[in-house]
């Protein structure tokens, strides 16, 4: 089954074209690396899975439901609730506690009651190992916890595709594993996830595919295995030569 | 040197008095806060004529004399068949006015609000009231309370103007009582000993509320 589906996707901000006549699809389940140079247009495609960003033309398609760049706010808050978003910035509302932040979205989006949204959100805070700190404030936690909380969040939804955005790239070296290894335990448990990263390494042995990205289009679309040995492209072999120093 | 025992003899009749500007000060409050919040919300709005119409009234009403929308109340209002009584003009005003300074103050902390917390809520799937209720609005109390409680301070003062259309509050009801015993010392010390406490009060309540609201602050 497909999960997200893009079909001749362009964005423009303004004059400025950003994604160019992207075409791509996401079985159920796979973990996909989107990588390239700073400005590739990473971020834009995967703002506009969950239409943070809208696209100017094409099809999209994200768990059987359609998206076209007219569709209405109310298409937009449905699809939003089939995906889950990290940011690079955690994004964590502080003025609400881990546990707060977590059950934030069922009870105002899926209006479950209290005590159930309680209750999965603690299951879910002890799945990202956070059991000990359910009612602390985002600004007493670490990145690290932050950004697992901001994950257990997403999760929260039951979305059918997780994206991450640089999700380590705003932590200190020590904390970038904690985060990666809830993501590997995440893509483990049959995840679909778009992955935008800077971690080849973890590209290489969590994801089932890369997405190379040049200036708003898609240049290679490879198995990590193959893409990391030898790019196609002599741009995907300048790009890997500066982000793997020999 | 001032009389003091006439100031508390004074002191009962400017209570009373103080009653009626408590009485107008607390409901242009009331009426300039709500009225503030909604033309934050038009400037912040993405349709066009909407921010305009809200950028309009606060260009107007802050730009012209709170004494010359007074008059225009209470005398050039009446003239379209509306009567107002000087209590309403005056509260009227009041709101009217202080609500133009309200928006901007609300306007100001609502995009002090980083714009990834907005996106992240609609990354959940909350609705765009929701996210302004239940993400943008409780994170915006803290940084609008100063400047507020500032605002409101400032009403209470301005409210001093009402007097001139004939509404009896504290500061024409110690005009009236110069105006017979002509201990102009005693009277403005006693008023301004009046207008002080109502105002400490408030600085009070902003202590008190800014320490409630800093629960999820690191120290
Ligand atoms: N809101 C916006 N308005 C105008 N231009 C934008 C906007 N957001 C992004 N862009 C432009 O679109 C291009 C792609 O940006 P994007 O953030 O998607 O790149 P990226 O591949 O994620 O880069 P990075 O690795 O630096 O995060 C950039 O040239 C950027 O300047
Ligand atoms: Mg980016």
């Amino acid at each position: 089954m497909t999960v997200v589906s893009f079909k001749n996707v362009s964005k423009s901000f303004g004059a400025r074209q950003v994604l160019t006549d992207i075409t791509f699809d996401v079985p159920q389940g796979q973990v996909v690396s989107l990588i390239g140079p700073s400005g590739a247009g990473k971020s834009t495609l995967l703002r506009c899975v969950n239409q943070l960003d809208r696209h100017t033309s094409g099809n999209i398609s994200v768990a059987g439901q359609q998206i076209s760049p007219s569709c209405r706010q109310r298409d937009l808050m449905r699809l939003r609730r089939h995906v889950g978003m990290v940011f690079q910035s955690f994004n964590l509302w502080p003025h609400l506690s881990a546990i707060g932040n977590v059950m934030e979205g069922p009870m105002t989006v899926l209006r479950r009651p209290r005590g159930q949204a309680r209750e999965q959100a603690e299951a879910l805070l002890e799945q990202v190992g956070l059991s000990a700190h359910l009612d602390k404030y985002p600004g007493q936690l670490s990145g690290g916890q932050q950004q697992r909380v901001a994950i257990a969040r997403a999760l929260a939804m039951e979305p059918e595709v997780m994206l991450f955005d640089e999700a380590t790239s705003a932590l200190d070296p020590e904390m970038v594993q904690e985060v990666l290894g809830v993501m590997e335990k995440l893509a483990g448990s049959g995840m679909t996830m778009l992955i935008v990263t800077h971690e080849m390494a973890f590209a290489r042995r969590i994801g089932h595919r890369v997405l190379f990205m040049v200036d708003g289009q898609i240049v290679e679309d490879e198995e990590p295995a193959s893409f990391f040995a030898s790019p196609a492209t002599e741009r995907g072999r300048a790009f890997l030569s500066r982000a793997l120093p020999a | 040197m001032v009389n003091w025992h006439f100031v508390v003899h004074i002191m009962p009749r400017l209570l009373r008095a103080c009653g009626v500007t408590l009485e107008i000060s607390m409901a242009a409050l009331l009426m300039a806060t709500c009225l503030g919040l909604g033309i934050a919300l038009g400037r912040l709005s993405s349709i066009r004529a909407v921010s305009l119409a809200a950028w309009g009234y606060v260009w107007i009403l802050r730009g012209t004399p709170l004494l010359l929308q007074l008059f225009a109340v209470y005398y050039a209002v009446p003239r379209t068949g509306f009567r107002l009584d000087p209590w309403s003009a005056g509260i009227l005003t009041l709101g009217l006015n202080s609500a133009a300074y309200f928006s901007e103050i609300f306007r100001a902390a609502i995009q002090s609000i980083p714009a990834g917390q907005a996106e992240a809520a609609a990354a959940v799937g909350l609705a765009p009231l929701q996210i302004l209720r239940r993400i943008i609005l409780p994170q915006a109390l803290r940084p609008a309370l100063p400047p507020f409680v500032g605002q409101a301070i400032t009403l209470i003062k301005n409210s001093s103007l009402v007097s001139v259309i004939a509404v009896p509050d504290l500061m024409l009801t110690a005009q009236s009582i110069y105006s017979v015993t002509f201990r102009v010392t005693e009277v403005m010390v006693a008023t301004g000993i009046l207008y002080l406490a109502i105002t400490t009060v408030l600085q009070i309540a902003q202590a008190w509320i800014e320490r409630r609201l800093s629960y999820y602050t690191v120290r």
